[in-house]
């Protein structure tokens, strides 16, 4: 099915749940599903979360739908629907990841970044992928919950400014600087490559 | 013109840029490389695997919302025996002010701390917190379940009104414990409480409707569930959250 007729047939399928056919949700649940959880999981990075988002994506838009007008673009509200509770995740995990810390910090002086900080690449590390997408890894890890939500719906999944500013509730210029934000802890992680470095 | 500088550069990258930024970047070439370097780092970020889901998922997926559409529905059923819910809800939190405040209880003379053991005081409170959440979740999906018009204003204000005050509490208690994810949600659950319960007779459709935008934009009822779902799991596993431990103990 490309993607006019996929299109055509959510759009008949919400026609029917709006006319009080609840059992054409079934329908979209069944067609969106796998991109939804693939979504939420570029996000969230962890399965169990990514299962949850769908849940509650699906969970909204079944409750939003009668109100729902613009037809033709279910995907794409849903798409933003579940972006929008990814960083929900996100947004708790960091406040958790935060007390974790306070504890931690107050149980011990040890440096918290110490282990990051004692990987400090040599070059030639780099070469590896694996040792990239570790970096990376951190990276993300440093990214707060509305840089990496930005960050993973533009790069990942291509959402536009637009999309990505209303799924997170945030203006243009915070949406572009959120990115921004992002890309530069991915160039600080990468920082022992030259070749990834931009020097500007 | 200047060269860009970082921030346009990223956004020159993904597309993003305003026309007289990308006219620059395409006649300079200072700028062009820049942008070549930041491309470059950009590919070295790949989403990573992503566990595979088969052809049946939507099914799967479909079966599992029509478990919670189930409970959904159950828990709108148990809310027209609201009454005695609010009257279970005042007993409950009565019980915890009763508790945080330090009162003692039936045996003359003897603080809290030495009337009832720990361990009890503490799965009472869990039982109190997660009983909480779990009365706000029905409240909740009932305004949002409820569709457009105006809402059967005095039984939902009866109910938002007893949960307040409780809410109240805890959150006070989870801000002193330092647990502020509990305390945040805490707070937007109680704004909509306070809203919902402050809501004069004949209540125009279009302010309920901005209530339920606001619970559905928020994804309160989500963090309600989320929150719930931990307290009654640090209950099972023996432990009390933070934010109640500290009153306890303190």
């Amino acid at each position: 099915m490309d993607r006019m007729e996929a299109s055509d047939a959510d759009a008949d399928a919400v026609a029917r749940f709006r006319q009080g056919d609840k059992g054409a949700f079934r329908i979209l649940v069944e067609r969106h599903s796998r991109a939804v959880f693939r979504l939420a999981y570029r996000m969230t990075g962890n399965e169990q979360d990514a299962e949850d988002v769908v849940q509650e994506a699906f969970l909204r838009a079944y409750r939003n739908l009668g109100r729902f007008e613009d037809r033709a673009r279910f995907a794409s509200w849903l798409h933003r629907i579940a972006a929008n509770c990814a960083y929900d995740v996100l947004r708790g995990r960091a406040r958790r990841d935060e007390q974790d810390q306070h504890r931690a910090n107050a149980e011990s002086e040890e440096d918290p970044m110490a282990d990051v900080a004692s990987a400090d690449p040599t070059p030639d590390r780099l070469v590896f992928s694996g040792e990239v997408r570790r970096r990376v890894g951190v990276a993300m890890a440093r990214m707060s919950a509305v840089e990496k939500s930005a960050f993973a719906l533009r790069h990942f999944e291509g959402f536009s400014i637009d999309e990505i500013g209303r799924a997170l509730d945030l203006d243009k210029s915070a949406t572009k600087h959120s990115i921004f934000r992002a890309v530069r802890k991915v160039r600080d992680a990468l920082g022992g490559d030259p070749t990834l470095r931009p020097t500007v | 013109m200047t060269h860009l500088d970082e921030e346009r550069l990223v956004a020159l990258c993904f597309g993003d840029a305003a026309p007289a930024d990308a006219d620059h970047a395409s006649s300079c070439v200072e700028c062009a490389e820049a942008a070549d370097r930041v491309r470059g780092m950009l590919a070295a970020v790949e989403p990573g695997d992503i566990p595979e889901r088969g052809e049946d998922y939507g099914g799967v997926v479909w079966e599992r919302l029509q478990a919670r559409l189930q409970t959904e529905r159950r828990w709108l059923r148990r809310s027209t025996v609201r009454r005695r819910t609010v009257t279970w809800g005042a007993l409950a939190a009565s019980l915890l002010i009763a508790f945080l405040a330090g009162r003692e209880f039936p045996r003359p003379g003897l603080p809290v701390a030495e009337a009832i053991p720990e361990a009890a005081r503490e799965r009472i409170l869990l039982l109190a917190v997660g009983d909480h959440l779990e009365r706000s979740q029905v409240l909740l999906v009932e305004l949002t379940n409820a569709g457009p018009g105006p809402l059967d204003g005095s039984a939902a204000q009866e109910s938002a009104e007893a949960l307040v005050s409780a809410n109240r509490l805890y959150r006070a208690s989870a801000i002193q414990a330092g647990d502020t994810g509990v305390a945040s949600v805490l707070e937007e659950l109680e704004r909509v409480l306070v809203e919902v319960a402050h809501q004069p007779p004949g209540t125009p459709a279009r302010e309920m409707e901005r209530i339920r935008r606001r619970i559905e934009d928020r994804g309160i009822l989500f963090k309600v569930r989320v929150i719930e779902s931990q307290v009654r799991e640090r209950g099972n596993d023996g432990r009390a959250a933070p934010a109640i431990q500290s009153q306890v103990s303190g």
